[in-house]
């Protein structure tokens, strides 16, 4: 413990003195990392914690195959691996990120008791969901190594275990082999006193097919860094985020697409809306590197502004080294709701209220429809329209079957 | 449904587009409005929908003997009216399905069942020769101009209304679908006594219906009526005369 106690103060000593933002391109673009008090580490209750975990189990309808707390963990496969932070020792901090690779890998590295290594057999084909529901300020760190011609589709879903702030977050790593493919859906719905980190690396090898879906929902603050590589030759990474704000939350979305190798595809598809007073930074970065003949890279912003006061800045980005055949484009476009869009509902019979809510959860379904795992679209879904209901956030309600997939999966 | 057009006035953003019409349309009766591009054919379209970018300056706009100008749309639909868009707009992410069943549940204000509303879909889809595949769609996204019309005839249909509105209703058709599209819409017209205004460039979707009064609109009037015979003087002279 006592290790853990100065290994822990060593990494926040580095992470107060590492700036916000180390790129360059966007140093004039960040929100500062905001974060509760860290001086002492918060004990919640198990009692509470596993009520809480019933509750969000039954209103999801889904049964996680892996619970991860700082208090309490589940786990109901054999192919995992957990490992203590005690036994690596300095390994943790060379493992996916280093301390000094940014501010974020510099608190989780301190935090992280444990590194979970999560390696599929070859040939496989595996769901997995997972549930990560946090009471203090301890990160988590998972490592995927999807084997070759597997397929591994992974569904975390980020919820808080009691009414306190606190901090959620993860680093993690998918290493996806030869003609593996990975879904990987991160649907983030903490309360509004959580702070939300998320620090990954992907990368695909040969004919290797990355997924990733994040929907940003919960939270007081949400920074996001994701670095994704089409790495082998015809491997692709398809990245899909979705980020709702309203009230005062805040988001710092960085994504980092790479085309590595020939005939590689990457596409980040981004999809914002933000109502109140809060604010997104949106930085998608596409690099082609040199001789990569027939790689495609597409990066497209898109935001709907409801109030006055909520705020946007899109930064789609890309750098294309030289190469023959090779298609990039990138766009961004933000507006409030479409006038012509509205009438069109309204003209219909509904009301201008539930014309602006149906609006929106088109805007979001259309990026939430790229989650392949239907449970887990439903949840993500219903999430979206309990929010526009109700207008809460970091709430699990009841799924009904009458909603948008259910009725489009009768058709 | 009647409705009645008093001296109807429109702007959009300070300019007059519309310079007094007047017209009346008594229930199950079925009128044309013909006229060039820009004439104020659909603002007038729009107006009576209530598009709250179009600013009546003066008359007013009566459904059954009742002064509709400050009625929002959606209270405006739940009267009976019902506008075919020009150029429909594309929701991706909005289920038709789910877009259909909201309507006609805010129209009708008594849930339909599932079944019940699904058979009477695919009929409709079915008699309009409508691909199925497309009520699992977005609405509109990434139809063709056709089907996108096809959409709106589907949508009358569900929605059932005492006045419908047709904005060009024979632009994007070819011709088997211009006639699949005409002989629907005036078999609704005749089952259900609807009253219908119909506008349009072209007279060919009329030779498939039976309309009973025609309106020649220039510059933001009417400046013509008359019975059928009219649209085979504009067919030979055109509008210019």
């Amino acid at each position: 413990m006592e290790n853990y106690n100065m290994f822990r103060s060593n990494a926040f000593k580095l992470y107060s003195e590492l700036p916000d933002e180390l790129n360059e391109l966007y140093t004039k673009y960040y929100l500062p990392v905001k974060l509760p008090n860290l001086t002492e580490k918060k004990q919640g209750s198990l009692e509470e914690l596993k009520k809480r975990i019933e509750y969000i189990e039954k209103t999801t309808m889904i049964k996680f195959d892996l619970i991860f707390s700082d208090i309490y963990q589940f786990s109901n496969l054999k192919s995992i691996q957990i490992k203590e932070m005690s036994n690596l020792g300095d390994e943790l901090d060379k493992k996916i990120f280093k301390s000094e690779d940014n501010k974020l890998a510099a608190f989780m590295n301190g935090t992280a008791e444990k590194v979970i290594v999560i390696k599929n057999e070859k040939d496989d084909k595996k769901e997995l969901n997972m549930l990560f529901i946090n009471c203090s300020d301890t990160a988590f760190q998972v490592l995927f190594d999807v084997s070759e011609n597997s397929k591994l589709n992974v569904s975390q879903i980020f919820a808080s275990g009691s009414n306190d702030s606190s901090i959620s977050s993860i680093l993690q790593e998918f290493k996806v082999g030869k003609n593996a493919k990975l879904e990987i859906n991160v649907i983030n719905n903490c309360n509004d006193k959580t702070t939300f980190l998320h620090l990954s690396k992907g990368e695909a090898e040969e004919n290797g097919e990355i997924t990733a879906n994040f929907v940003y929902n919960g939270g007081c603050f949400t920074k996001s860094i994701n670095y994704l590589d089409a790495k082998g030759e015809n491997s692709s990474v398809d990245a899909t985020e979705m980020i709702y704000g309203s009230m005062r939350q805040d988001f710092d979305i960085n994504t980092y697409l790479t085309n590595s190798k020939k005939h590689t595809k990457t596409h980040l598809e981004t999809g914002v809306v933000l109502d109140g007073e809060s604010r997104c930074i949106l930085k998608g970065y596409a690099k082609v590197e040199k001789w990569t003949k027939g790689a495609s890279s597409r990066v497209n912003e898109r935001g709907v502004i409801i109030s006055e006061k909520a705020h946007i800045d899109a930064l789609p980005d890309m750098s294309i080294d030289y190469s023959e055949d090779v298609s990039a484009t990138h766009s961004a476009a933000t507006s409030p709701i479409d006038k012509e869009a509205l009438f069109y509902i309204v003209s219909r019979g509904i009301d201008e209220k539930k014309a602006r809510k149906i609006f929106i959860s088109s805007f979001i379904n259309k990026y939430i429809s790229s989650i392949n795992n239907p449970k887990t679209k439903e949840v993500a879904s219903s999430i979206v329209l309990n929010r526009l209901e109700n207008e809460e956030y970091g709430i699990f309600k009841e799924i009904t079957p009458k909603d948008f997939w259910s009725a489009k999966e009768k058709v | 449904m009647e409705l009645e057009i008093k001296n109807l006035h429109v702007e959009i953003e300070g300019k007059e587009v519309v310079k007094g019409v007047n017209l009346k349309i008594k229930e199950g009766e079925m009128h044309v409005i013909m006229g060039p591009n820009g004439s104020g054919k659909t603002t007038l379209a729009k107006t009576i929908m209530g598009h709250p970018d179009l600013k009546i300056t003066k008359g007013e706009i009566l459904v059954d003997g009742v002064r509709i100008n400050d009625l929002k749309p959606n209270e405006r639909a739940k009267l009976g009216i019902f506008l075919q868009f020009q150029n429909p707009v594309e929701i991706e992410g909005l289920g038709l399905l789910n877009f259909l069943n909201t309507a006609r549940g805010a129209i009708t204000e008594k849930p339909l069942q599932f079944k019940e509303f699904m058979s009477e879909i695919k009929n409709t889809s079915k008699d309009l020769s409508l691909k199925e595949e497309l009520i699992g769609r977005s609405l509109n996204y990434g139809f063709s101009g056709g089907e996108k019309k096809k959409t709106e005839i589907l949508q009358m249909h569900i929605l059932k209304p005492k006045l419908a509105i047709l904005d060009e209703p024979d632009s994007g058709l070819d011709v088997d679908a211009l006639k699949v599209v005409a002989k629907n819409v005036d078999s609704m017209q005749k089952e259900q006594r609807m009253s219908l205004l119909v506008i349009t460039h072209y007279s060919r979707i009329l030779d498939y219906m039976e309309p009973q009064f025609i309106h020649v609109m220039r510059d933001g009037v009417i400046v013509k009526e008359g019975g059928k015979e009219l649209i085979h003087e504009i067919e030979e002279k055109g509008y210019n005369e």
